[in-house]
């Protein structure tokens, strides 16, 4: 019994601590594709660019993960600019964002990934930070303690912050209310004295932003590679589906959901199973909840 | 009339080989309660498109408040005093009513450079509708009729000088359109112009002052409620050609 | 042998404590793991952060042997027990050329900033004997005869980088070869250590072996 309360405690500790930091890879979907329905599939691998450029920072001047992150991230700001300016230039001025806007950032992930390949080569790189492969035990009993890996624990803290200030940013903020009015209707906008591509380009360039911490977390809590990013693709998507197209703190809420699904389910059922956890959660809410968790309905439109 | 508000000088607007506004030319004056009538299709919304920026004419000047308007962006025009309501309403619908109204009340302040109390001002809109109460709720809860306030209440929201309200009766009881008239009387109160467009004759005859009647794409009359109802191009208008 | 839990893990998985504590659950005596280089470096985190009382861990984890990595992780390597094909032990430097290679390879990947592994130990020198007992059975046959120059592969034994090899009747190599090496000694996260003797001795084969194993958690700290 002891041993089943101490694998049920950590499981559920580690569970909401790996949500976090899957919030953290998962946010800037949530902006970019929740809010202004441009379908970003190279976010993970531009999480993947953000670990990298945390890898440099801390392999040549051993700045911490976490700083290297803070860092990047105004030069993802500019990234995500720009790339909506094409975007928006090319594919959702003319009305043809669908599909080829789709193509557009298939062919983004597949450059990302190639410079990658070319500058640091294909092998795992690690970070190096006192806090990793160092753990917090946390004794509640005989046989039963709690350990919390720093790494996560890391992630967790930085993903939550982060996720509430963009949460705070596009609730309490006059610019905020106009990110989460742009994908409803860009017209109505218009005649609200709100220029939608504007508010667009500066969201979704807070959404790339986000690769910068985020891949930074990512580093942090795993090895990473190249094509590192295709491997989380889908359940990226999971997580903001799942937590409901537009709401930031759904996507932070579905996020820990999967998590300690995916601990639990690797703790007692099996670890294979883990992974399918996720989308398994999502089928099912959505056969109730079309609209995902925290998700408003569509309405009349 | 060299201070009217708006001019609209001898626009028109083409859609491929089709015409749908040929050279019209009228003007609207500070304080003015305007109707704006036609049949179907007569060019009505593509005129107020015009003015209000999401369509271009390819002729013409549009001149707002002695600036020429013709190539500023909608929001632009909207922060120079435009503002305008939906025929269908078109709320953002994962926000609140008062979210709905603070977005065009902080934008328009902070376009013209204003501080202000927008949720204040945004509180104060609903009162004048009689919505106060629903501030707070998501605009799924919404009545039709409360729909249609919350069109005009968002424009308002935008501190306008002059307010298009596009067809914002059709659908409602007679009840309740005389709610919505003496909403549009209580906001021209105020000193906004209105440009009221309406297929409901009683409500755009009951509230206008003067009114403009289109035709495929033309101008076919002007002049005070009375003289248009005697008009008899306009009966024609509406009624299809009599004279075979 | 009795095997108290078996389980796989997807490539996807994020974080592999829980896996660690549900096999630590079952008190297990050994724990063989054989993993991808993403599941290799989670489980040697998680064997830092979650430890186990496990006396033998490692086995079959790809990925441990490449520079990128073990850098990375540096002394929480103490104590695993995993396959490799070439360290700078001693007995290694036996095979003519060996240490040669390393050195060419090593300065070439420095001088000329290569985006390849650092070190080379791992796949270098298998990659090099593999060509070079073709490029010796082509001397000697005399020809690109395909079937002589197969026959000949199989019949004699060739001296390489790697030793002395002979092929058995499977193809393989009659006496493997294989290391089966112990992460010890390992203090920080400077590549150099793992390029001098000590960080990684060779228990198996025995006849090159350089240390006898010891339990995972006397290595450890």
């Amino acid at each position: 019994m002891a041993i089943f309360i101490d694998l049920l405690l950590n499981a559920l500790v580690i569970g909401v601590l790996l949500g976090g930091f899957y919030a953290a890879l998962s946010i800037g979907l949530s902006i970019t594709f929740g809010l202004l329905d441009v379908v970003n599939i190279a976010h993970p691998t531009m999480l993947v660019l953000g670990a990298f450029i945390a890898f440099l920072l801390n392999s040549t001047w051993g700045i911490d993960p976490v700083l290297a992150g803070i860092i990047s991230t105004p030069f993802f700001f500019v990234l995500g600019w720009l790339i909506y300016q094409v975007y928006y230039n090319v594919f959702e001025k003319s009305g043809a964002e669908s599909l080829r806007g789709l193509a557009f950032f298939f062919g983004l992930l597949f450059i990302i990934e190639v410079g990658l390949i070319i500058q640091f080569g294909v092998d795992h790189r690690l970070v190096e930070a006192p806090y990793i492969g160092q753990s917090w035990n946390i004794v509640i009993g005989e046989e039963i303690d709690v350990a919390i890996p720093f790494r996560l624990l890391v992630a967790f803290v930085v993903a939550a912050i982060a996720t509430l200030a963009i949460h705070a940013y596009l609730t309490k903020t006059f610019f905020g209310r106009a990110v989460r009015a742009v994908a409803q209707d860009m017209m109505a906008l218009r005649l609200m004295g709100v220029d939608p591509i504007r508010v667009k380009r500066i969201a979704f360039a807070m959404g790339v932003a986000t690769a910068g911490i985020g891949g930074a977390l990512m580093i942090i809590v795993l090895p990473i590679e190249p094509s590192l990013g295709r491997l989380y693709l889908g359940n990226v998507f999971a997580i903001v589906v799942l937590g409901g197209l537009g709401s930031i703190s759904g996507t932070l809420l579905a996020a820990v959901i999967i998590g300690i699904a995916e601990s639990i389910v690797a703790t007692f059922f099996g670890p294979s199973w883990a992974p399918a956890v996720s989308f398994g959660i999502l089928l099912a809410v959505l056969a109730f909840r079309p609209e995902g968790l925290f998700g408003k309905t569509a309405g009349a439109h | 009339m060299s201070d009217a508000l708006l001019k609209i000088d001898s626009i028109s607007k083409h859609f491929g080989g089709f015409t749908a506004l040929s050279n019209v030319t009228t003007e609207v004056a500070p304080g003015e309660r305007f109707g704006l009538i036609g049949p179907n299709g007569s060019g009505k919304t593509t005129m107020i498109n015009c003015v209000s920026g999401l369509l271009r004419n390819e002729e013409g000047k549009i001149i707002f408040d002695g600036k020429d308007v013709t190539d500023l962006k909608p929001h632009k025009r909207t922060g120079a005093g435009i503002a305008r309501s939906f025929q269908i309403p078109r709320p953002f619908h994962t926000m609140t009513v008062i979210e709905n109204l603070m977005i065009p009340a902080e934008f328009v302040g902070h376009h013209r450079g204003e501080k202000g109390d927008d949720r204040a001002e945004a509180m104060e809109i609903l009162e004048t509708m009689g919505m106060a109460e629903k501030a707070d709720d998501t605009t799924l809860d919404l009545t039709q009729i409360e729909l249609r306030k919350l069109e005009l209440a968002r424009a308002m929201a935008a501190k306008p000088k002059l307010l298009i309200s596009d067809e914002a009766m059709a659908g409602l009881t007679g009840q309740e359109v005389d709610e919505v008239i003496d909403i549009l009387f209580k906001m021209n109160e105020r000193g906004i112009t209105i440009i009221m467009i309406e297929h409901i004759m009683r409500a755009v005859m009951r509230f206008s002052q003067r009114i403009i009647c289109l035709d495929a794409g033309q101008l076919i009359a002007e002049g005070t409620p009375e003289e248009i109802v005697k008009n008899k191009d306009v009966e024609r208008a509406y009624l299809g050609s009599t004279d075979g | 042998m009795e095997i108290v839990y078996e389980q796989n893990y997807n490539p996807k998985t994020a974080d592999f404590t829980p896996i660690l504590r549900a096999a630590n659950a079952k008190k297990p005596d050994a724990i063989y793991i054989a993993s991808y280089p993403n599941g290799s470096a989670g489980l040697v985190r998680a064997l830092a952060e979650v430890g186990t009382d496990a006396k033998a861990v490692g086995g079959g984890m790809v990925g441990l042997q490449f520079a990128g990595l073990m850098a990375g992780l540096g002394p929480m390597l103490n104590g695993i027990a995993n396959y490799d094909f070439f360290v700078p032990e001693p007995t290694m430097n036996l095979y003519p050329g060996a240490s040669a290679l390393i050195d060419r390879y090593q300065s070439k990947v420095k001088a000329e900033n290569l985006k390849v592994d650092a070190l080379g130990y791992y796949l270098v020198p298998w990659a090099y004997a593999n060509l070079d007992i073709l490029g010796q059975a082509v001397e000697a046959v005399g020809s690109l005869d395909q079937v002589a120059i197969g026959k000949y592969i199989r019949d004699n034994e060739f001296t390489s980088v790697v030793g002395k090899i002979k092929f058995g009747k499977n193809g393989e190599w009659e006496r493997p070869r294989t290391l089966v090496v112990q992460y010890q000694g390992i203090t920080n996260n400077d590549l150099q250590q793992f390029a001098t003797p000590g960080t990684r001795k060779i228990l198996l084969p025995a006849d090159i072996s350089t240390g006898d194993i010891q339990s995972f958690n006397s290595l450890r700290k």
